[in-house]
């Protein structure tokens, strides 16, 4: 299961910072009753997989025979990893883009005939993520241009019928982290859970 | 524990990654030029003063004839090592396409015949020619002469690369 | 310290680019002006030629197993040209040197095409760069692969080379032209 990633980070880091929240992504959202998929992660690491395969491969035909006998297989090996390496940068570029958790909710009411309790639900849903969540895509960047650090969250909820609602946040790390260099994961889950129940309205 | 999560792995690929793509972009250039070693560094001085040590020459290796004047890498067989010099007398047999070379270094008085083996009085262009110089660059090899002369350099320079990857996070 | 690694490593990778750009400027506008001012083109004159042939039996004349090899030698010439448009701000040397061309028919009628250098110079500096030489000997005693000339006339032509600081080396021929016959 997924685990708090806490330790001290370089408050002068913008970048240490951001990869300390997503690294903390991952273990808010399964408290809050999402399961990771891995699919895009996946992809990613197979197409950079066969890539470096490729690489070690070229390497092994290189040492092993002479220049003019390895020349062709050199040549087809060069293609392949081109056409690979083409496809993997159109991939991270436009699919994985900034996308820094993909989850399903272990809460969503899919299968759920009964009805009874609907009403009740009704209530809680200011402080209840919504059951009619089906998937939660989360991208972050950060403003590199900004004196102050900020962190901006950008969350997509996908319900049963593949609706869309999508929602742009932004948190300034100084909410977050305390002088020490530590996330305090409490606050960091509090403001997570509250983009996305704003996110389902 | 042995628990190797995705993180982890992601980023030992991206260093693989970073390895593999400047290895195969230095396989392209040789597949390019035709020539094993498409860059090469000059380790000696017998081309003073057009080249220093530590100068970076870039070769060439699809001409099928090469002129007199031209500056070639060549290595005579059984030798160890390539020897960067230029092409005094040429005689290129434009039929069979097959080109007899004689090569002298510009800061030597006499041609290199004596570098030759021993009944060798000309090199062959297709089979002891590396390339023909076409570009340079000063100095920038003389990192390479360092690291490949120097042991301790060379460790040290490939321990701080190797530690700078794994805890560094590329975003 | 993560961080001034991450700034020492831009820092560095912006140093690179700029000065892969630099020297992209530097030798694309160095050959512009070499074509502007019609380097490709220029004046010479070679004259007063008197070539001298003899056998030699030594390995460095280019004898193999002591049989006897035709070896010329240019005993006197004379040289006029002024190479200085080849001297800008990436050229660290010139090297002008003497061709003698050639061509032959081996004994499977293929036709030879043959090139030598008789005499070779370098000139670093602009201000050497006018040549007006007399009484010039030729450098090395050349040989044809053949084990003697012929009697063949050849085309004698000057010939240069610019070595730059940075970019591709520069090949080029001066204008004048001389036959000579090896006698």
């Amino acid at each position: 299961m997924s685990q708090q990633v806490i330790k001290k980070i370089n408050l002068y880091s913008a970048n240490d910072l951001k990869n300390n929240c997503d690294d903390n992504l991952p273990f808010i959202l399964s408290n809050l009753g999402f399961k990771q998929d891995f699919k895009l992660k996946d992809i990613e690491i197979g197409l950079s997989t066969a890539l470096a395969l490729i690489g070690g491969t070229t390497y092994l035909v290189d040492k092993k025979l002479s220049f003019s006998e390895s020349y062709n297989y050199t040549v087809i090996l060069i293609v392949v990893y081109f056409l690979i390496q083409t496809v993997f940068f159109v991939f991270m570029k436009f699919y994985q883009a900034d996308i820094k958790y993909t989850g399903i909710n272990l809460n969503n009411n899919k299968d759920t005939k009964d009805k009874k309790n609907k009403k009740n639900q009704k209530d809680q849903k200011d402080q209840n993520i919504d059951e009619e969540i089906n998937k939660i895509i989360i991208k972050t960047t950060i403003n590199k241009k900004q004196v102050v650090p900020t962190y901006n969250l950008t969350i997509e909820l996908f319900d049963n019928d593949s609706n869309v609602k999508k929602f742009d946040s932004n948190l300034k790390f100084s909410s977050v982290f305390n002088e020490l260099g530590f996330l305090q994961i409490e606050e960091f889950q509090k403001i997570i859970k509250d983009s996305i129940i704003k996110t389902s309205k | 524990m042995l628990s190797v999560n995705r993180q982890q792995i992601s980023q030992l690929l991206q260093f693989a990654l970073i390895v593999s793509s400047a290895f195969m972009i230095w396989k392209t250039l040789s597949v390019i030029t035709n020539s094993e070693s498409p860059i090469v560094v000059v380790l000696s001085g017998s081309m003073e003063p057009a080249f220093q040590r530590g100068d970076i020459l870039f070769l060439n290796n699809r001409q099928t004839f090469v002129d007199a004047g031209d500056i070639v890498v060549y290595q005579i067989k059984h030798r160890e090592i390539p020897i960067v010099h230029r092409v005094m007398n040429q005689h290129s047999n434009l039929q069979k396409l097959k080109q007899f070379l004689l090569t002298k270094g510009d800061n030597n008085p006499v041609n290199d015949l004596s570098l030759y083996n021993r009944n060798q009085l000309y090199l062959n262009r297709e089979k002891d020619i590396l390339g023909v110089v076409k570009g340079y660059l000063p100095k920038v090899g003389y990192l390479t002469i360092f690291i490949t002369e120097n042991a301790y350099f060379k460790y040290t320079l490939l321990g701080l690369m190797a530690i700078s990857s794994i805890l560094q996070r590329d975003e | 310290m993560f961080s001034t690694i991450k700034r020492l490593q831009d820092s560095f990778s912006a140093a690179s680019t700029f000065a892969l750009v630099l020297c992209c400027l530097i030798f694309t506008s160095s050959y512009v002006q070499l074509l502007h001012d019609r380097c490709f083109d220029l004046p010479s004159t070679i004259s007063d030629i008197s070539l001298d042939t003899s056998l030699k039996f030594s390995r460095i004349h280019g004898s193999l197993n002591k049989k006897p090899k035709e070896n010329a030698r240019l005993t006197s010439f004379s040289l006029q040209t002024d190479l200085s448009p080849l001297f800008n701000l990436n050229t660290k040397q010139v090297f002008v040197y003497l061709t003698a061309e050639y061509h032959s028919v081996n004994r499977k009628d293929n036709s030879i095409s043959n090139k030598l250098i008789f005499w070779d110079k370098i000139i670093i500096s602009k201000d050497d760069a006018t040549l007006n030489l007399t009484n010039l000997k030729s450098k090395y005693s050349v040989y044809d692969i053949e084990k003697s000339f012929n009697h063949k006339n050849a085309t004698v032509r000057l010939e240069w080379n610019i070595q730059p600081w940075v970019g591709p080396l520069i090949y080029g021929s001066t204008t004048g032209l001389e036959t000579i016959t090896f006698i």
